[in-house]
């Protein structure tokens, strides 16, 4: 360890302060070197970081989240003005307004497929991001890797150099090295050349990528993406002889069967099937005969599962059968398979089903997942051709991917190509296949073969670590590039910020393979589109217009008709085994397929239904556990197809039996700080023909115990009325239903009322609408500087997010109802937090507003205890990271970045509430209706968060209170909460009912 | 041995006494303060010192670290907010009501057997309260801003929240303490004085001298001594029953379920009281022994404390039945499974044991054999000191952790940093009170040498060891040549404090007025027999109380109306009900300071020079001696027909005093 051991090498540090943009300073040679000793050196110079936490595994946890980086990197942030010009999205000023932020529209690509966001600018740094309203997968509103995506851009853990070998390198040295490859490829017509990428929507990279095929004619072009839609492209290729986007209009749809399917987190669209399924689902002045109907059919429970009204769980292998059975009853001619499959179905529930169907035609949907085989995708094609969906809510298109070749297949190929030694040059762009491809390839031993492997990517990641040289990826915030949204509307993607580091986007590595080495990403982008702009219209109108809305109009794919070819359903389903548990392979709903898994946030981040963080497990229902004699945490080894993963147990209500679902992306070995060591690694129990799911899996205890991090550990809410659920039964009996559940509703004070004569803020949560997604924690984590605290102080119930999704069971563990309810600061009118403040740094302002005075605040978290709804949020200790510059950057500066031993919580985002009286004020008016939006509310895919003005009894929260839904948790404390809940209602067919399901 | 138990036939039993027979003003005093003087303190004593000291050592560490990293390093958490801290604030205020309850409760109701235990009993509640103190200190999360809580003109113009309990709390605590040190130091001033008196190595003189602020033991001083020890006693008494009511306010003005209790004041009151007693017999049934005090602490004193924690025992436990009856009656779902939570949910254990110790075990109490055993009289005190700890656990953790939101229900434990600070501030507790039991008179002297004339061994003859040799006149050496210029007066001594009195009524009919009386103690009736006034100590202290009630009302009302009106929680600005607390406790604490400072200024205190200390035999006025002192000054004055006059009242002794 001791640093004077290594000599300096000289020469390192003069091409590490040759590549540094920017001023660098440097306090040794040592420091400058960056050497791993001298990082070590530098935590024991500062002991109170490197031992913050007491016990072993949280300091560990600690050093990850806290002693991440001392960011000893120069930002180059600083360094110049952005060449190119970027277009805000607001009219622009005539300069830039310090304290005012600017929006931009880009996309960000998740899968490829791109969602719309704006993102604000606060003097030239990027802060946060908003869903852009203008944008079709979008609507204004984001999902939680959206949110949490501006983390990313900062993360310290964010490569920062070319790296060849291990040792750092200069992207000259890259190109030197590069070209004797590509003359000798170049000679053979590329050969040996393979080109790596993930799925691919953006026109440019597509475009370039033509080019280099056409330049290397022999070279070939392999996808792989773990989470992929092969099973949608087979589907539809089986079922109309050609590969189609299917995109769904919930808006249209009265009734819904999703078998399998989780179309509001996981499908490319989510945001947009969120809204268009909840605006399906809101009580409007009292009406409810529009309301649909959700039937969910579903292996591993999701939050879609949560909203239907009638759920059951099936092993995923099952549903095929289901699938069948469906079709059949609707007169589709398909064979009958797996009847067995179908004893746990209720008896009537297949007729009743298809009736409900049969009675919507043209307004109804079939979906399901895409983890599901192509057969169960081809039968729903039957089955929403014979409903007359078909150009109604379900809509073809071409493919958004721009080769919707199979992806597995293609990943097998290049790894036999690579075996067999044809591959001489392989580019890795993005992704991250040495950590996910699936086991039984062998992907690193083929990887090693390849002479000359070059990798670009955002970090130095697993993929890296076997490749000779590595390029830093700009991240999207950072690079000019494109992209297609699920319905194929392309966007411009406009940097908002110039690379931080020395990094390069996937359009300047291709020009650098053609030859074009240090052309501007800018540039490429925009002569594809200088190219593509046919009309006669202005090149530069248009390409502002396409930047400043943050999308290109008419570029959605316009619907296909395509044929259903009978005969599909000769080929027979592939699996067969049936012996032992099945095991089913998912995204992570927080961490998606690995990608994320250094982002604190979303690590921290309470997965929706289980409310775990910073870990996967193997959920299980608690019917297979018990007999299984299993129980949480219980430490396993999950023995599937010779390969063995030790998993924690987590029971999961309504999970299917006899099958287990392991969430994708956990156990990453070089994620960073964060990331790195949370969660096991369920890839390697994928294989390339059971991708998704598949049986055979075998269990054995270990007698070990794994403790798992959750946020929420009671799942019933013990007969007390917080969360009001109805049918719409119920509500057209007696509209007042829920009113009349309330037994205080009458309001006793000995005091007489504080009069609040302008504005009265308050919000109005619609749990109609909510279905869990926690695209509001996010945003709120990301709006109000709101800290991580680590898994060990999760465990302690210390986790810091100032909105909570509570989620309550009800009924049997084997199948229950699930609830989702978010809770915030309730600013009651009579806070009770306040009264007991001795120092009164929590109070209410002349607007109701309950303000945390964070510099008042001495830390006696009587405030806290006295808070019936426990939305307080105590920094226990020094939470928020205020060592690493590149987070700094991240903040926003409106809001307060608290210190240890300070109460804070939810404020009704008042930062935003004061910027619009200012500026209302300057425009001497009122603020307007729906002026205010607060960061959750704005996220919030389905509008089930409304805020504004109470006192104005136009506004839209004043006509949410108004509905006879409208009801206060706990108002019999006399709290007078401003925040109220819209009671849930559900719409259950009643032939199902009746038989008591 | 066996108290107040009857006889087969009825009669009962005269009870053990409050102090063993045999003792004289010289023994009394010889043996309580060479337990403080002798040079070589006890082994025990040392070691006893030295593990203390350690486990205060400990303490320090934990603070620092906790200083250093912040809360979090305790298993405090969110629904859980409160933790060791303040369960532990909670029992060491709870230890702190023996004291003064002893002191001032049982002095008003003129209960002698105090007397020999209320000395220790006070030092252990201020020694509590001091390490009940630091708690809500340290466990703020930015103790460096503690003074927030203190109301003190400042440029932002904010003033705290006057209707938060803490703020309650911090006065209450802040006044007790006050209240607590003041009427224990007033009365250990006349036995500073006997050390003082005593002392054979200079330093120790002087560092005792300093302390009793120059006593003397004349009847003014006794006379106001005993006006303001009895009004200190008479205020201290609502103090007793009002801390631990404002403490329970912290629980019984919340919403949360398990606290939201009106029975939580009396409660409290009666738990404290209960474990108070606990604590003082933890530490004097060793004592007693170890410093051989049998004769002053006697298994009287042990049976009576046994019967007050029987009496709060049973209190205590209807306490826990009225919540429990209450909650259930109430038929709120909340209470009802905070209820049932707080017998079968995960702390169930923690309820059952806390009922073992704090309800079952006391019952022993009932047999007087058990009362009539210290060994088994010391288990009991420590099982009940546990119990009492584990319900505040019970009442703060259990109550907690499971309140309205099911989503968001967690659960406790302390963390290492948590056990460690709270044993740390036992060991702050024991150093103190190993520190005292070297340093003061850990029995109040005087009391016991008044004790004597009262109990029945003193039949008004206590006798001095020496034998009185009647009219031996002492003829001043350097008398007539020093002139009447530097004599201050002539001075009678005399063995009885009957004589005394009876000689000085005679002194004051010859016609002599300025003239002075010196016991060691406080003589009933001594002041009027030389004439002297009521004392205006009882209107200042009402004053005092008056401008207390009045300055206390007017910054709550000034700071929460006039200065900075908030709208705190939808109440009024004038939320005099919660402003009543505080205005109470200003009033006690000005009287109390009133009837301190007020007692030793009239007494013209400190004053560290006085003639009468020339005299030869005078130390022996603060121990065994009486003294009558006839001044120069006196129109009737002159120094032969005083003298004269002096011999004629048959002193053992008489001198001439110089300047």
């Amino acid at each position: 360890m001791d640093i004077n051991e290594e000599p300096v090498n000289l020469k390192k540090l003069r091409t590490r302060l040759a590549e540094s943009q920017g001023r660098q300073y440097w306090r040794s040679l040592e420091e400058l070197a960056d050497t791993e000793e001298f990082q070590e050196f530098l935590h024991r110079e500062f002991p109170q970081q490197a031992s913050e936490w007491t016990d072993r595994v949280s300091r560990r946890n600690f050093l990850k989240l806290m002693g991440a980086s001392l960011a000893l990197a120069g930002l180059t942030a600083c360094s110049g003005q952005v060449p190119e010009k970027i277009v805000p999205y607001v009219e622009a000023p005539e300069e830039v307004v310090p304290g005012k932020p600017l929006f931009f529209a880009t996309a960000m690509p998740l899968g490829g497929y791109a969602t719309g966001v704006l993102v604000q600018s606060t003097l030239g740094r990027p802060t946060k991001i908003e869903g852009n309203p203008d944008h079709p997968a979008s609507l204004g509103a984001t999902d939680p890797f959206a949110q949490a995506s501006i983390l990313t851009l900062y993360d310290p853990d964010r490569s920062k150099t070319v790296i060849n070998a291990g040792s750092v390198s200069s992207w000259e040295d890259f190109l030197d090295d590069l070209q004797p490859q590509l003359e000798q490829q170049r000679a053979n017509s590329g050969a040996g050349l393979r080109i790596l990428t993930e799925t691919i929507t953006s026109p440019t990279l597509t475009n370039q990528l033509e080019t280099l095929l056409a330049e290397f004619p022999l070279a070939t072009w392999h996808q792989y993406e773990p989470i992929n839609r092969d099973n949608v492209y087979a589907g539809s290729q089986l079922a109309f002889g050609e590969p189609v986007e299917p995109i769904y209009r919930f808006d249209q749809a009265d009734v819904i069967l999703s078998l399998d399917a989780d179309f509001l987190l996981t499908l490319p669209g989510r945001v947009r099937y969120a809204r268009d399924f909840a605006d399906k689902r809101r009580v409007d002045e009292s009406e409810v005969s529009n309301l649909n109907r959700l039937y969910a059919i579903e292996s591993t429970p999701t939050i879609t599962g949560a909203s239907a009204d009638h759920r059951l769980p099936l092993k995923a292998s099952q549903i095929e059968g289901f699938a069948r059975a469906i079709a059949r009853e609707l007169g589709v001619a398909v064979a009958s398979r797996d009847e067995a499959a179908l004893e746990s179905v209720p008896a009537n529930w297949i007729a009743a089903i298809a009736r409900d169907l049969q009675a919507h035609q043209g307004a109804s949907i079939v979906i399901t997942g895409d983890h599901q085989p192509p057969i169960v995708h081809a039968l729903v094609h039957a089955i929403n051709d014979a409903l007359g969906n078909v150009g109604q809510t379900v809509i073809y298109t071409d493919p958004v991917a721009s080769n919707p070749a199979n992806q597995t297949e293609s990943l097998a190929e290049l790894v036999a190509a690579m075996r067999d030694g044809q591959v001489e040059l392989l580019l890795i762009l993005g992704g991250n296949p040495v950590f996910n491809a699936p086991a039984d390839l062998n992907f690193i031993e083929a990887l090693n073969q390849v002479n000359f492997r070059v990798r670009l990517g955002l970090y130095e990641d697993e993929t890296s670590e076997h490749c000779q040289w590595h390029i830093p990826e700009s991240h999207y915030l950072e690079a000019w590039s494109d992209a297609r949204a699920y319905d194929g509307t392309a966007t411009i993607m406009q940097p908002l910020i110039e690379p931080l580091y020395d990094s390069r986007s996937a359009h300047e590595m291709l020009a650098a393979l053609l030859g074009q080495a240090d052309r501007p990403g800018h540039d490429i982008v925009r002569e594809y589109w200088t190219n593509q702009n046919n009309a006669a219209e202005d090149f530069d109108t248009f390409w502002q217009t396409s930047l400043h809305d943050g999308y290109i109009v008419d570029t959605a794919f316009a619907p296909k008709t395509v044929a259903l070819q009978l005969g599909f359903d000769d080929q027979s389903s592939a699996e067969t085994v049936t012996a032992g548990l099945e095991i089913i392979f998912r995204p992570d709903p927080s961490i998606w397929d690995g990608r994320f898994a250094n982002s604190g946030w979303l690590q921290e981040l309470p997965k929706p239904l289980t409310k775990l963080t910073w870990d996967n497990a193997a959920l299980i229902s608690p019917i297979t556990a018990e007999k299984l004699g299993l129980a949480n945490n219980d430490l396993v080894d999950l023995d599937y197809r010779d390969q063995i993963v030790k998993a924690p147990i987590w029971l999961m209500p309504g999970h299917a039996n006899d099958s287990i679902t392991v969430y994708l992306g956990y156990g990453r070995t070089r994620a960073g700080v964060v990331g790195t060591g949370t969660g096991f690694n369920a890839y390697m129990l994928r294989t390339v023909d059971t991708p998704w799911f598949g049986s055979g899996l075998n269990i054995r205890r270990t007698g070990k115990q794994y403790q798992l991090a959750s946020t929420q550990h009671h799942h019933s809410l013990d007969g007390r009325d917080l969360l009001r659920v109805g049918t719409v039964e119920q509500f057209g009996a007696d509209p007042n239903f829920v009113q009349e559940l309330d037994s205080h509703t009458e309001e006793v004070s000995l005091y007489p009322k504080f009069e609040y004569s302008e504005n009265a803020w308050g919000m109005a949560v619609d749990l109609n609408a909510c279905n869990g997604c926690n695209a509001c924690v996010m945003a709120c984590q990301a709006e109000n500087n709101i800290p991580i605290v680590g898994k060990s102080q999760v465990l302690n119930g210390r986790e810091m997010h100032w909105i909570r999704l509570d989620r309550y069971y009800q009924g049997e563990p084997a199948n229950p109802e699930t609830y989702h309810q978010p809770v915030m600061c309730m600013h009651c009118e009579n806070a009770p937090c306040e009264v007991v403040c001795p120092v009164g740094a929590t109070l209410h302002d002349h607007e109701g507003l309950n303000v945390m005075v964070y510099n008042r605040c001495i830390g006696t978290r009587y405030c806290s205890n006295n808070c019936p709804y426990k939305v307080r949020r105590f920094n226990f200790l020094q939470y928020t990271d205020l060592d690493s510059e590149s987070l700094k950057l991240q903040r926003n500066p409106n809001v307060s970045v608290r210190s240890r031993g300070v109460m804070e919580k939810c404020t009704y985002c008042v930062q935003r509430i004061s910027a619009a009286r200012i500026t209302a004020k300057k425009e001497g008016r009122e603020i307007r209706d729906g002026e205010v939006v607060t960061a959750c509310q704005a996220a919030c895919p389905t509008k089930a968060i409304v805020f504004g003005n109470i006192n104005d009894p136009d506004s839209q929260v004043a006509k949410l209170k108004a509905s006879p839904l409208n009801y206060g948790m706990l108002t019999e404390l006399n709290t007078n909460p401003r925040t109220t809940y819209l009671a849930k209602l559900r719409n259950p067919n009643p032939e199902l009912t009746e038989e008591g399901n | 041995m066996q108290a107040g138990r009857f006889k087969k036939s009825g009669q009962l039993e005269s009870p053990a006494p409050i102090l063993a027979p045999g003792y004289t003003y010289h023994s009394i005093t010889e043996k309580i303060s060479t337990i403080v003087l002798s040079k070589a303190a006890p082994k025990s004593w040392l070691l006893g010192l030295v593990i203390s000291f350690m486990l205060l050592v400990v303490f320090l560490y934990s603070v620092g670290y906790l200083f250093m990293m912040g809360v979090g390093i305790w298993g405090i958490n969110i629904p859980v907010g409160w933790g060791f801290a303040i369960i532990s604030f909670v029992w060491w205020i709870g230890i702190g009501h023996a004291g003064t309850l002893i002191s001032a409760i049982l002095l008003l109701f003129r209960q002698n057997w105090r007397t020999s235990i209320n000395r220790f009993a006070e030092a252990m509640t201020i020694f509590a309260v001091a390490c009940a103190g630091l708690f809500p200190l340290i466990h703020m999360g930015r103790p460096w801003l503690a003074y927030y809580i203190f109301p003190y003109p400042n440029n932002l113009g904010l003033w705290p929240q006057f209707r938060s309990p803490l703020v309650w709390d911090a006065f209450a605590i802040g006044t007790y303490g006050t209240v607590s040190f003041i009427f224990w130091f007033v009365g250990l001033i006349p036995d500073l004085a006997s050390l003082r008196d005593r002392a054979e190595n200079k330093f120790v003189r002087y560092f005792y001298g300093l302390l009793a602020l120059g006593w003397r033991g004349s009847a003014g001083h006794w006379h106001r001594f005993d006006t303001a020890y009895l009004l200190l006693a008479a205020l201290a008494t609502p103090l007793v029953v009002s801390v631990h009511s404002i403490v329970s306010f912290d629980f019984a003005i919340s919403v949360i379920p398990g606290w939201h209790t009106t029975v939580f004041p009396p409660y409290f009151v009666a738990g404290a009281i209960f474990s108070g007693f606990a604590m003082v017999l933890t530490l004097l049934i060793p004592l007693r022994k170890i410093y051989k005090l049998e004769d002053f602490i006697t298994m009287r004193h042990l049976d009576n404390m046994a019967k007050i924690m029987l009496a709060t025992g049973l209190i205590v436990a209807y306490g826990y039945m009225t919540e429990s009856f209450t909650a259930w009656y109430s038929g709120s779902l909340f209470e009802r499974f905070w209820l049932f939570n707080r017998s079968f949910g995960p702390f169930g254990v923690v309820f059952w044991t806390l009922m073992l110790l704090n309800v079952v075990v006391p019952q022993a109490l009932w047999s007087s054999r058990v009362r009539a055993t210290p060994l088994l009289l010391f288990v009991i005190s420590i099982l009940i000191n546990i119990g009492m700890w584990i319900e505040r656990f019970v009442i703060i953790v259990v109550s907690l952790h499971r309140d309205y939101l099911p989503s968001s229900w967690g659960l406790y434990s302390g963390t290492i940093w948590d056990w460690l600070t709270f044993i740390g501030t036992i060991g702050l507790f024991l150093t103190l009170i190993f520190l005292f039991i070297r340093v003061l008179p850990m029995v109040s002297i005087f009391e016991m040498r008044h004790l004597l004339t009262e109990t029945n061994n003193h039949e008004g003859t206590a006798i001095s060891e020496e034998q009185p040799s009647t009219n031996v006149v002492e003829t001043p050496t350097t008398g007539v040549a020093h002139g009447e210029g530097s004599l201050y007066g002539l001075m009678a001594e005399f063995n009885e404090a009957g004589d005394l009195l009876e000689k000085t009524r005679e002194t004051y009919q010859a016609g002599y007025r300025k003239i002075s009386a010196y016991s060691p103690f406080p003589i009933e009736g001594l002041s009027e027999a030389m004439g002297k006034r009521r004392t205006l100590l009882p209107l200042l202290v009402f004053l005092g109380g008056v401008a207390g009630a009045l300055g206390a009302f007017f910054l709550q009302y000034y700071a929460a109306v006039i200065d900075y009106p908030l709208n705190v929680g939808g109440r009024p600005f004038n939320s005099w009900p919660s402003f009543i607390i505080i205005t109470f406790e200003i009033t006690i604490l000005a009287s109390a300071g009133v009837a301190a400072l007020g007692m030793l200024l009239l007494n013209k205190l400190p004053m560290l020079y006085h003639p009468v200390f020339n005299a030869p035999r005078f130390k022996r006025a603060s121990q065994d001696k009486f003294f009558l002192c006839i001044q120069t000054k006196d129109r009737k004055f002159d120094v032969a027909e005083t003298r004269q006059f002096l011999e004629s009242l048959q002193p053992t002794e008489i001198v001439m005093v110089e300047k």
